[in-house]
């Protein structure tokens, strides 16, 4: 009995060699794109972390240790605090004003002709499009003195507007080049979700005297609901990381009043060499990001109109 | 009566559909006209809708201010290396992740869900410290080897994988073939509409990217279209607006002529990579 380990057969070398092979290789095929993931994604998530406790100009050797002293210096900034709220304002403007327009073109091109899938190529188009491009386009467009927008607006009789020349319109038109980019990919979105929308139902609901407006209440938007959480959950994802379109329309300005927390790290890491706290604003936009992610996810499990 | 109405409704939808379209396309037809216009021709009014006489002295201009041609080229080499790495190291995790049973699989397979959730915002200044350390920093390796595997193309290959009935890739192992040559000869024909909507979302996010190669370069000499077309409008004289619009024109045509010649593909993969 003792001996029945000994006397187990070894397996002959070409066997072991085919075995071990066969334990290895799917780990052979994910090394590569999990060590590109490792050092470029999540290492330096934990070195920002670390920076972000530092008081370093990025050129000098010399990093002092300042533990939480960045985070506080932060809090208390005026220019922080703008920087998020205008973010904020971003956000809510971006995402409420694209899910609202592309739902109503959704509806609109729930078609299966074909002049409505050639109408949805054309909104779709700026989302494949450069935000370089997009941006620089619509800088000509809103051009306050030579744009054809104020000269569209000036044959309805609308006085001229100074759009991102003006603080108290730069904001706003950025985001109105934000929504005009994504819309498309909202709607597109959106159709998909309208055509997982069983018939049956607006049948039912014909046949019981529903009118309109009634079935869209009762049906399609809560049918939606998925679709609209998802969408909306993405979007604010996206929206926190405004960039390009600040720094090339405005580049924060006129007086700070486009200034929005990803162009505000960039600011102090690259212009201002504050790392340590360029880091500490970071790690408040991972951790927004982080929680709206978890919370997409939770959602996701269940169903969203069921609950 | 109710057809009718039908009719009309058919109608307004269209109507309305098409004034719509125009709020889209104007703009780009603007862009197209404005690059072909002479700089004294811009500032007329009323404005002109028709680049009469064409001149093409905006490009001409754009290419004196900025080498066009060899940021044309830089983006080129690195979207077209990002997407030789990204395919097949995307397919291989993917494969793995679908047709084998390993042990930490599900905690591995979240780590790259969890790389797809972090967004560059976050990471471009350790990255940017990361590749001056490297000694990388202003070189086409900084822009391509940080994406040479894609966790959205992973992600969505897998998905496609585990569609493919089992029994398929037994069958060829039955016959003799190895792993590899199962995946190469019996997988990947099947799941090639996957691929090349991952192929075509990796060529639009990375020929337009423009946060991380205005991060990681420095120079003509691996500065990508994006970044240089976005100089145009930096310097102390800023340049006018067929300039502008003529160095845009360089880097959007591409994209456009991509996404007319596989418009359904495309969508589709913006779509896909969004609901599931």
């Amino acid at each position: 009995m003792a001996n029945m380990a000994v006397t187990r057969p070894a397996l002959p070398a070409s066997v072991r060699r085919s075995i071990l092979w066969k334990r290895s290789l799917p780990y052979l095929l994910i090394a590569p794109s999990l060590l590109v993931f490792l050092t470029f994604d999540l290492y330096p998530i934990f070195y920002s972390l670390y920076l972000s406790f530092l008081k370093w100009n990025l050129i000098s050797p010399k990093k002092t240790f300042i533990g939480l002293d960045n985070y506080v210096e932060l809090f208390t900034a005026e220019e922080f605090r703008v920087a998020v709220i205008h973010t904020l304002v971003y956000t809510a403007g971006r995402v409420f004003g694209s899910l609202s327009i592309a739902l109503g073109l959704a509806l609109l091109l729930n078609t299966q002709k074909r002049w409505a899938s050639w109408i949805q190529a054309a909104i779709f188009s700026p989302h494949i499009v450069s935000m370089v491009s997009i941006s620089m386009l619509w800088l000509w467009l809103m051009d306050p003195s030579y744009g054809l927008l104020n000269w569209l607006l000036g044959l309805v009789g609308i006085a001229p507007l100074k759009w991102l020349a003006s603080s108290n319109t730069a904001l706003i038109s950025i985001i109105m080049v934000a929504v005009w980019k994504v819309i498309g990919y909202d709607m597109v979105i959106f159709i998909a979700g309208l055509q997982s929308i069983e018939n049956e139902l607006y049948e039912a609901a014909k046949i019981d005297g529903a009118n309109v407006f009634q079935r869209f209440w009762k049906i399609t938007l809560p049918m939606l609901s998925p679709t609209i959480f998802f969408l909306s959950v993405t979007s604010v994802i996206t929206s926190f990381q405004v960039f390009d379109v600040v720094r090339i329309m405005t580049g924060g300005g006129p007086a700070d009043s486009t200034n929005v927390l990803v162009y505000y790290i960039f600011q102090y890491g690259f212009r201002f060499f504050k790392i340590g706290q360029a880091s500490a604003a970071s790690t408040i936009l991972f951790l927004l990001v982080l929680t709206l992610t978890l919370l997409q996810f939770k959602f996701m499990e269940r169903k969203v109109h069921y609950s | 009566m109710n057809r009718t109405a039908k009719l009309m409704g058919g109608w307004v939808r269209l109507l309305l559909g098409l004034l719509v379209a125009v709020c889209f396309i104007l703009p780009f037809y603007w862009m197209a006209i404005t690059s072909l216009k002479s700089g004294d021709g811009l500032n007329t009014f009323p404005p002109q809708f028709l680049p009469i006489p064409i001149t093409f002295e905006a490009f001409t201009e754009a290419s004196q201010k900025i080498p066009m041609l060899r940021y044309f080229i830089n983006t080129v080499i690195v979207t077209g290396s990002v997407l030789v790495l990204q395919l097949p190291l995307s397919s291989a995790a993917a494969y793995a992740f679908a047709h084998f049973d390993f042990k930490y699989k599900k905690q591995l397979f979240a780590l790259c869900l969890m790389a797809m959730m972090i967004p560059a915002q976050v990471t471009f200044l350790p990255n940017f410290l990361l590749m001056k350390k490297l000694g990388w920093y202003d070189t086409y390796l900084a822009l391509i080897v940080p994406f040479a595997s894609s966790a959205y193309g992973i992600f969505m290959l897998r998905q496609a994988f585990l569609q493919v009935p089992k029994d398929l890739a037994n069958a060829a192992e039955l016959d003799g073939a190895n792993h590899l040559q199962v995946l190469w000869h019996v997988l990947m024909p099947i799941v090639k509409p996957t691929l090349t909507a991952v192929a075509l979302f990796g060529f639009v996010a990375h020929w337009n990217a423009y946060f991380w190669p205005l991060v990681a370069t420095n120079s003509d000499a691996v500065r990508t279209l994006p970044v240089g077309v976005a100089m145009l409008r930096d310097g102390e004289s800023r340049m006018s607006w067929n300039v502008l619009m003529a160095g845009n024109m360089v880097l959007v045509m591409p994209v456009l002529a991509v996404f007319l010649t596989f418009q359904k593909n495309l969508v589709r993969s913006f779509v896909q990579g969004g609901l599931k």
